[in-house]
Parts: structure tokens; C-alpha cells; sequence
């Protein structure tokens, strides 16, 4: 599914570019000149479900009884941090919020001009039961419309059910067909609230909408979505440009969950790798690449994510791989996939070097199969000239048997966390 | 002498039981519990709505579930609704009233 969604998002902006500049030749020298960015504006509608259990109320005067958190908080919380100021000039937002209906919460304006008091507060979702979701969509279409000369990009963010279930199953499809047709890049996220009835019917317009476990990964999303449309300033790269795919495991119990409220006694608690690997980009920032480098961070569980689209190496930091609850609730080891996608994303990278820095368990949700395909797999990044460098580090379910040394056989494996943060920095250094 | 005391006895019982034999026994009142409409959805025929009250404050799956008129405390005609789930915290109700009823009248009252 993140593959189709790479690619979906990928062709859209593509499309949705201004047209780049003719192509120059190569000097002789080891340096050549790098794509400037389309610098064509962004539009961007939120479109937000307002209903109240959603957002939560424990900030309005309810009983204890029926206090629930919700998601506007941590949603302000995340998209605090979500930097806009890189996109290119002109660019706008627009907030709406569904509940009963859909209204528009924020005008379109300079998303310079967007702060996380523009969802509002819980009390201005009191008593909202409803979620018109088809009518959110359709007045986020109905804003975007009004814009031109900008690429437009809805992002609806909500539990994927509506109040009328049947007549959106209806909808959404002909919704869908409007986006595209209005070129449109929709992008969506799914978050159940503590009252939420379970299934998606946002599938029905964003095939590739993407369901998280926490409001914090939304914040990651959004900020690898603005970072794609940040105009890349216009540096020289080197020859010897490094391209980094670096994907970890991003299961909970490999990543860890010792610091979500879990009893320090609970059997379900794991110290796990995250913190090693965060301290291995702490210690070690990756910095001093040669000009023009660049570095995407991907994850495997049940499915794969791109955390941080490629781009300049050095965005690739503790920050950008979020904390412990980014990961939590997760499960899986599509160490194929996993690879498949890594190696699809190096391949359309222009770089004179391309590096595959893989970090996990060693093991597939299917070794059996898996061994097959890693061999493809090696053949295809020895074809694509790409180094592969594995890590293994064990968690405490971690299975012993080993897969990845059919992809690398010169996997290292690191039993402490302190030889995962070293072997880390390591293979970094190496690549300078 | 104790004998008599005996009769005597038994007289004061016979008659107090015998006036009170045809009195009908005063019900104990019911707990009636009023709780707030969270969520509406539209299913078919059915509104599907959900209430802040659950198994925690007492709420069975054999209570009985009427929605109030507005504000008020008078029950809504028509306004009947059929429990179909019972969670900790909540109550999952079924009704044939209309979704734009159902946003009229957002209190429903639960008895046994």
C-alpha cells in the first residue's frame, strides 16, 4: 500500500510541477549542477472531523464520566512543529471541519498565516455527533477550486467513517474522480477515536489513505509532504553524491515502548533499539557529505512506510524518525517489501554513490519465502550499483534465524545497544 | 397465665396482618438514569446512536432506553430505542426515530 502511495504521490507531484529548466551538460570537472525545485505555490485544505469524542473534551467542563482526550490536542501539538516556511512563496491553507456539516474553520490565506489555533478548541466541537465526512471532502474540493496556479493538495484527517455510511460508500468514488480530474493530490489519514466505528471509508476516495496509530505520526507525514515541496536550493552536487535508503524495522517491540505509560513491571515493556538509533545520529549528525547528498529513512512492520522522503542528507536526523509512540502498536517484518521499495527509491536517485543501510531483526513475516526474493533482491542492487550494509540487533521476541545475509552477507550484528549506536555511526562514517 | 399472653400475642399479629393484607405494597422507585447522545449514525432504516452511560453506571442490556423531549424531562413520543450494546462507558441504542429527531432530543433516559 506505501508503495502504491509513493507512487501515486510521486506522479502527482511530478505532474504538478513547474516546468524544470533544459538539461546541462555535465562539466568535466566532479561537480554537476543540481535540478532547482519547482517553486510553483502549494494550496493545501485541511479537512478535520469535528466530532467531539474525536477531538476530545477533557478540556471542556464534562463530567469525569465522559471525558475523553482525543486528537485535537495532540494535533495542534504535532503540526506545532510541522515547519511550512520552506514552501515555496505564494503558498496558502485553507482549514475545514465536519461535523454535522462541513464548515470552513480557517479561509484560504498565506500558510505562513496557519497556526495550530486555527482547528480551534474543544469546546467548539461540543455536542457535534455527526461526521459529514462527504460533505468535508466536497468543500475542500470547492476551496481548492477557487485557486489557481497553485499545486493543490487536500489532506483529510479523521476516523475514515461518515454518519451515513451507505450514501458515502456512493460518493466518495465520484469525490475521488473530481480530485483527479481537478488535479488534485490528496493525501489522508485515518485515526480511530475512542468511540469509532471500525472500517475505512475514506479507502474509497484515497486508495492510499494511511491509518495511524498515533496523531504524532501524522505530524511525520506532514512534514515529509512539505519537505517534497520545499524548493531545494541550488547547490552543486558532487559526482561523488551519497544516496541513503536507511530502513529499520519499525515494529513496537523492536523499536520500543519503555517510555509509553507502561508499568515498569508490565511483561509487554521493551527498552528496544529506537534510543540506540537516535543516539547514533545525535552523536554522529550527517553532516559533511559530499555536496548534493541525500538520505530517505523507511520503516517496515506489517507494511511500509516512507518516513522521510529522500531528500538533503542532512534532514536525516534524530527528529525525523519521531519517539516511541510513533511506533507503537505495530507489528509485522515485510523485510522484503521492506528492501523492494528502499531499492525502487535509490534507483531513481541520481547520486554517485547509492547506499542501502538496513536495521533490523534479520528476519521476514515469511523467511521462507523471503530467502528467494532477498537473493532477487541482491542481484538487483548489484545491477542498480547499490551497497548494501545490514545491522542486526535481536529484540526480546526476535526470532534467532537470520535471512538478511542472503541480501548482505557481510551482516554484522550488534547484541548490545551500544554496538547498534557504534556499528551505526560506523557504517556512516564509512560512507563520507 | 402465659398461655393467655400467647393468645393475646397471636390476636395483635392476626389483626395487624389482616389490616394490612389489602394494601397494595408501595413500589420502591426506579432508578431512572439520564445519559448524553455522543454519536448518530444512519443505518438503513435505523439511526444508530450512542450515549455516555454504560455497564460502569450500571446500564444493562435488558434496561430500557427512551429518548427525552428536548431539555425536558418529558418522554419523547415515539422516542423508544432498543439497547444493542453495552460497553463500559457507553451504550450502543437503536432507533426508528430520524437522524434530524435524534439531534433534537439528546438526552435519553434509562430504566430497568
Amino acid at each position: 500500500m506505501m508503495f502504491w502511495r509513493c507512487c501515486v504521490l510521486s506522479l502527482v507531484v511530478a505532474c504538478g510541477s513547474s516546468p524544470k529548466p533544459a538539461t546541462v551538460d555535465l562539466p568535466k570537472n566532479d561537480v554537476a549542477p543540481a535540478q532547482p525545485a519547482p517553486a510553483k505555490p502549494v494550496a493545501v485544505a485541511f479537512v478535520l472531523e469535528g466530532h467531539e469524542l474525536w477531538i476530545g473534551n477533557d478540556q471542556t467542563d464534562v463530567s469525569e464520566d465522559e471525558r475523553y482526550l482525543g486528537a485535537l490536542k495532540p494535533l495542534e501539538e504535532a503540526f506545532a512543529k510541522v515547519s511550512t516556511a520552506g514552501l515555496p512563496i505564494g503558498s496558502t491553507a485553507t482549514v475545514i471541519t465536519y461535523g454535522e456539516h462541513a464548515l470552513v474553520r480557517h479561509p484560504m490565506a498565506p500558510i505562513a498565516k496557519l497556526t495550530a489555533a486555527a482547528f480551534g478548541e474543544q469546546k467548539d466541537y461540543y455536542g457535534v455527533i455527526d461526521r459529514d465526512l462527504v460533505g468535508g471532502v466536497t468543500l475542500g474540493l470547492d476551496e481548492l477550486a477557487k485557486v489557481n496556479g497553485a499545486h493543490r493538495v487536500l489532506i483529510v484527517i479523521g476516523d475514515g467513517t461518515d454518519t451515513n455510511a451507505d450514501a458515502a460508500k456512493a460518493a466518495l468514488p465520484t469525490l475521488a474522480k473530481r480530485a483527479a480530474a481537478e488535479n488534485v493530490q490528496v493525501v489522508s489519514f485515518v485515526y480511530k477515536g475512542p468511540l469509532s466505528s471500525p472500517g475505512n471509508l475514506l479507502a474509497a476516495f484515497d486508495p492510499s489513505t494511511l491509518t495511524v496509530n498515533s496523531i504524532d505520526a501524522v505530524g511525520n507525514e506532514l512534514e515529509a509532504l512539505f519537505d517534497g515541496f520545499t524548493p531545494q536550493p541550488v547547490v552543486a552536487r558532487s559526482r561523488n553524491a551519497v544516496a541513503l535508503a536507511l530502513l529499520v524495522s519499525g515494529a513496537e517491540t523492536w523499536m520500543g515502548n519503555d517510555d509509553i505509560e507502561l508499568a515498569a513491571n508490565d511483561p509487554s515493556r521493551y527498552t528496544g533499539a529506537l534510543k540506540a538509533i537516535l543516539a547514533a545520529l545525535d552523536t554522529s549528525p550527517m553532516t559533511e557529505f559530499p555536496a548534493g547528498s541525500q538520505g530517505a529513512i523507511l520503516t517496515y512492520d506489517d507494511r511500509v512506510k516512507t518516513r522521510r522522503r529522500m531528500g538533503p542528507i542532512e534532514k536525516i536526523d534524530s527528529r525525523a524518525f519521531g519517539d516511541q509512540k510513533t511506533y507503537y502498536r505495530t507489528a509485522g517484518n515485510e523485510l522484503v517489501s521492506g528492501v523492494r521499495t528502499a531499492i525502487g527509491q535509490l534507483r531513481n536517485v541520481e547520486a554517485g554513490r547509492k547506499v542501502l543501510v538496513i536495521l533490523g531483526d534479520g528476519n521476514d513475516t515469511n523467511n521462507e519465502a523471503a530467502k528467494a526474493q532477498l537473493r532477487d533482491l541482491a542481484k538487483k542492487a548489484s545491477e542498480l550499483h547499490i551497497e548494501v550494509r545490514a545491522i542486526i540487533w535481536k529484540s526480546a521476541l526476535s526470532d534467532e534465524d537470520n535471512i538478511i545475509h542472503e541480501l548482505d552477507p557481510t551482516v554484522s550484528t550488534a547484541k548490545t545497544s551500544e554496538q547498534l549506536t557504534t556499528q551505526l555511526v560506523a557504517v556512516m562514517k564509512a560512507m563520507r | 397465665m402465659i398461655a393467655s399472653v400467647r393468645v393475646l400475642v397471636a390476636c395483635i399479629l392476626l389483626f395487624g396482618s389482616l389490616a394490612h393484607a389489602d394494601k397494595k405494597q408501595k413500589p420502591s422507585p426506579r432508578p431512572v438514569m439520564k445519559a448524553r447522545v455522543v454519536d448518530l449514525e444512519v443505518v438503513g432504516e435505523s439511526r444508530i446512536v450512542t450515549v455516555l452511560l454504560g455497564s460502569d453506571n450500571g446500564i444493562g442490556k435488558t434496561w430500557h432506553a427512551k429518548f427525552r423531549e428536548g431539555a425536558t424531562a418529558k418522554p419523547l413520543a415515539g422516542g423508544e430505542a432498543i439497547v444493542i450494546r453495552v460497553d463500559k462507558r457507553s451504550t450502543v441504542l437503536k432507533t426508528s426515530l430520524s437522524a434530524e429527531q435524534v439531534r433534537a432530543n439528546r438526552v435519553v433516559e434509562f430504566a430497568p
